[in-house]
């Protein structure tokens, strides 16, 4: 189910004093089974870009095409569509509007119309897809969850609906280490496993670049770089300079690059950087 | 989906026309005087005036026409249903009769009655809507403060009333974003608000109010701990930033307002009420 942008813009509050432009002419194609990262700063459009993604948006200028389905056309089915392209949104309190783990989780199915053994299966599949155990959560409060749980919570909502397209807006934000390294375990096995194309919104590099092979900048409305990961963490200068911050790692290797060790650019790995900066010593050491 | 964009009641555009400058107090006054001289108009001819006067104002605060009528968008179809029950309900003995359908009958007084309810609450709509377009919050707490002392005296906590209604003001924006919030949540699993008759897509949202009521506590908790953690202990003993100064443009302007409630008054008892 390949995912097609062609000139989209978008503006907030139009006709009003308050108009904001917030997409300006975004091009862009993401293909099956890709892991693609949008990072850019607050405000440069990120989570609009994505929420025109399941058709939360309908583009006045510009087409998103699911699968060859234009979002603006009438005759497409939106409910379905938005079953098959999952948003998972930044903050699981708007997400989670049920008042028990299973009667949220199972919100998607039941819109659906499913017989109640398949809504049954589709939440056990979904709540141990995100290592929540079914007997032991499904009855739980909403509000007695963790952090982490909530948003575990909040993708096992989205997963019921199986979903071919997965949009995690931001789902690490706020999230103590712990927390984050498991909701990452979780995303890293559902691309590997079920194949889900992936796109991953973030404001921090650190968790966009351990995942995905492919990252998009955005800065004030516009795509400024789409590349390779590697190849995007190599313009180091550019993503600093529209106040975007690079991961610990890369920000030592180009430390290390300024004061002249010969290190290759676009490093974000830590194993790899610590390889390339072992090779760099022994080097020195040899030459001296 | 942007619920938002059409609310402007509680919203101010900052500016700095002769409008925005005014003391609070003389636009809060002004604002006073001329919804209780609407509840006395009965004709139309008044509100043609008043459509005058207001459309001056929105020309003084340099309020883009569209930005200000757009605000009155949503409450159309609350309109709409007033009016139909005025047209249907509202009888006087001698009045003719438009058109009858099943029980009930459409009559010449209803159709004026309709339009001047609905005539009445645009207008209160619009000039409070002004008043908030052109007011900032915190310009409006010091004048309504400053107008209520008098009741201070004989013991009523004006402050704590008057931060009461600003705040309520204020979530007017705030439940809307809310709203969104919650309205996208649920479309991106499968809900059509946008689907179905008018029956189908009002029993859509009975789901939608419980988390939004769940969130204003929320919100309104958050708030309460934010303002003592400020030391905010009610209104004994506060005093103000800036003082209030009534200046020579705000003497102007409420001989202004003065004069054409005179005018309006006058129009009213000339044309006597039409019903």
């Amino acid at each position: 189910m390949p995912l097609e942008v062609i000139d989209l813009c978008h503006s907030y509050k139009e006709g009003t004093p308050f108009v904001h432009e917030a997409l300006q002419g975004i091009n862009l194609y993401i293909d099956d089974g890709e892991f693609v990262g949008i990072i850019g700063p607050t405000r440069s459009g990120k989570s609009t870009l994505a929420q025109h993604f399941n058709a939360l948006y309908i583009p006045r200028r510009g087409k998103v095409l699911i699968d060859g389905n234009d979002t603006k056309d009438k005759n497409t089915d939106l409910v379905r569509l938005r079953h098959r392209v999952g948003y998972v949104f930044q903050n699981p309190d708007y997400q989670l509007f049920a008042s028990t783990v299973g009667e949220d989780v199972s919100f998607g199915p039941r819109r659906q119309n499913l017989p109640p053994e398949e809504i049954k299966a589709r939440v056990r599949e979904s709540l141990e897809l995100v290592g929540l155990d079914y007997e032991a959560f499904f009855k739980r409060d909403i509000y007695a969850l963790s952090g982490g749980q909530k948003r575990r919570a909040a993708i096992a909502g989205v997963l019921a609906c199986k979903p071919r397209i997965l949009v995690l807006d931001d789902i690490t934000a706020g999230l103590d280490p712990a927390g984050r390294e498991e909701i990452l375990a979780v995303i890293a096995r559902l691309h590997s496993e079920n194949q889900i194309t992936t796109i991953f919104v973030s404001s921090s590099m650190d968790d966009v670049s351990v995942l995905a092979e492919r990252i998009i900048v955005m800065h004030e409305g516009r795509i400024i770089i789409d590349d390779t990961t590697r190849a995007v963490f190599s313009r180091a200068d550019e993503l600093e300079e529209i106040g975007l911050e690079l991961p610990e790692v890369t920000v030592l290797v180009e430390k290390l690059r300024k004061l002249g060790y010969k290190l290759p650019p676009g490093l974000f790995n830590i194993e790899e950087a610590q390889a390339a900066i072992a090779m760099a010593l022994d080097q020195g050491r040899a030459e001296q | 989906m942007e619920l938002t964009k059409n609310i402007t009641l509680g919203v101010y555009l900052p500016g700095s026309t002769s409008i925005h400058r005014l003391d609070p107090r003389t636009k809060i006054l002004a604002a006073a005087i001329l919804i209780i001289l609407l509840l006395f108009v009965r004709t139309y001819e008044p509100y043609l005036l008043f459509s005058l006067f207001l459309f001056a104002v929105v020309l003084l605060s340099r309020i883009p026409v569209g930005y200000a009528l757009c605000g009155l968008k949503p409450m159309l179809p609350v309109l709409a249903i007033m009016w139909v029950f005025q047209l249907f309900l509202f009888k006087t003995e001698d009045t003719a009769v438009l058109f009858s359908w099943w029980i009930f009958e459409a009559t010449e007084a209803g159709l004026h009655m309709g339009n001047l309810i609905s005539l009445r609450v645009l207008f209160l709509f619009t000039t409070t809507t002004l008043l908030t377009l052109t007011t900032s919050v915190v310009s409006l707490t010091d004048g309504l403060e400053s107008l209520l002392k008098p009741l201070a005296k004989v013991g009523l906590p004006t402050q704590e009333l008057v931060m009461t209604l600003v705040i309520a003001l204020r979530f007017v924006l705030i439940l809307a974003e809310e709203l969104e919030k919650i309205v996208k949540a649920q479309m991106a699993r499968g809900v059509a608000f946008d689907r179905g008759n008018f029956l189908q897509k009002t029993k859509k949202l009975f789901p939608v109010f419980l988390p939004l009521f769940i969130g204003a506590f929320k919100r309104a908790e958050e708030l309460i701990v934010a303002m003592e953690a400020r030391s905010y202990t009610g209104g004994r003993g506060r005093t103000k930033m800036k003082t209030l100064r009534f200046g020579r443009v705000d003497l102007y302007s409420t001989l202004a307002t003065l004069a054409f409630s005179a005018l309006l008054v006058f129009t009213i008892l000339r044309s006597g009420p039409l019903y």
